[in-house]
């Protein structure tokens, strides 16, 4: 609740004029002083806004570079795999094989003069070498080795898949006894003929008693 | 020949406080210096009660109508009075910024020198003329003088002048107490 002296100092101070105060004040002066404050006003957002363009330009450029890159290393991991999976050179059995396609050998195999237990054909020579034309079929008659690795890391030393001339031999190794013997790698061995009956073939799970059935039918053949 | 903007101003036909303000919120220039002329003393005035110096006081205004300005458009006018009263409170809320930026807003519930009660006639304040009224009001503590402002010139209650300076109730009054006697027994003083 105020009290008289408060209304009364309202009262003298309210409407009094600025002389009566005892003051004065240049009105355009300070006019001048709104106007530039109004035009600065104005004129600040323009550089923050330049500043947000500036970040968001970055942000923009740094996020297009970033993806690339993940990009490149996913091509390059991929590049690494199949140069892992390329096959080396390397000897994988003790024997050096000459391309042959497998046509050629089935049927070398399969001649009647030449035909022989099944159980024998086990020892069917792999190829390792590949023919220029049959690359690629080769390529699946490879020992199951070659196939791609799953891990890259972890997979065997893989063949090499050269390219050789189409005419090549299948050498053994006791034909390389005397390196020296140029006709040892011409020498190409003739096979036996011999006929044996399928009734006097002993289970295949006996193969210990083939030599001993061919024995015993040259001698019953000489007799 | 030439005409001053003074000139120009006075020859201009007389808008209404309605049409004014309209104007002001299309962001005529022209409304604004107007509006601005029709203000201008009695706010530097209300300035003048919070702050001591005038150089303050002419900061504290400019930035007041700046703000004007800027917020005329959520301003909606509601009778005679009321840009009047919308303006003060601008202007008030500016001074009290000024105040605590300056650091000159001091509000001590720590007892002065304990002021002694004078007896001063109510009315003698009326005898006393606007400039050393105004002077005597300058010269309280700036605690006391804002209490005294926002309650005698602003018609504050205590409740809303503690929350607006972050102080009690108790407080508020207390100061407001003080702030009496220290002004009358400069009346006294002379």
């Amino acid at each position: 609740m105020k009290s008289e002296f408060d209304k009364n100092l309202k009262q003298k101070l309210e409407n009094a004029s600025l002389a009566d105060a005892g003051h004065s004040l240049d009105r355009d002066k300070l006019w001048g002083k709104i106007e530039e404050k109004k035009k600065a006003g104005s004129i600040r957002l323009i550089p923050w806004m330049s500043h947000a363009a500036a970040i968001a330009a970055g942000l923009a450029i740094g996020i297009f570079f970033f993806t690339k890159q993940t990009d490149e290393t996913t091509e390059s991991s991929d590049i690494a795999v199949q140069s892992l999976s390329k096959p080396a050179i390397t000897i994988v059995h003790d024997t050096v094989y000459l391309a042959k396609t497998n046509e050629e050998q089935d049927a070398e195999f399969n001649k009647p003069e030449t035909k022989v237990n099944k159980s024998v054909q086990k020892a069917r020579p792999a190829i390792l070498v590949q023919q220029q034309q049959s690359q690629t079929v080769l390529k699946e008659n490879v020992l199951p080795q070659t196939n791609k690795p799953e891990d890259p890391e972890h997979a065997p030393e893989a063949t090499f898949l050269a390219t050789l001339p189409k005419q090549v031999k299948v050498l053994h190794l006791s034909d390389m006894d005397n390196e020296n013997t140029p006709a040892t790698i011409s020498i190409k061995k003739k096979p036996i003929p011999i006929f044996v009956l399928s009734k006097d073939l002993p289970p295949e799970s006996n193969t210990e008693t083939l030599s001993m059935l061919v024995v015993k039918t040259l001698s019953n053949s000489k007799k | 020949m030439f005409k001053t903007q003074k000139d120009i101003r006075s020859q201009q036909p007389a808008m209404n406080e309605v049409q004014l303000i309209e104007a002001c919120k299309r962001e005529e220039s022209f409304a604004q210096r107007l509006l601005y002329d029709q203000y201008v003393e009695r706010m530097y005035l209300l300035c003048l009660r919070y702050v001591v110096h005038a150089a303050d006081a002419e900061e504290i205004l400019s930035d007041a109508f700046l703000k004007c300005f800027k917020n005329m458009s959520g301003f909606t006018y509601a009778g005679e009075g009321s840009t009047r009263a919308w303006l003060s409170k601008i202007v008030v809320n500016e001074c009290l910024m000024f105040l605590r930026r300056k650091k000159q807003l001091v509000i001590s519930i720590e007892e002065q020198n304990s002021i002694a009660e004078t007896t001063v006639d109510d009315h003698a304040i009326s005898h006393l003329n606007t400039k050393d009224i105004l002077k005597h009001i300058q010269q309280l503590p700036a605690g006391y003088r804002t209490v005294l402002n926002m309650y005698v010139f602003e018609d504050l209650s205590h409740k809303e002048i503690a929350m607006m300076l972050n102080i009690t109730e108790s407080t508020s009054k207390s100061q407001l107490f003080k702030a009496r006697a220290l002004l009358k027994q400069k009346i006294k003083d002379g």
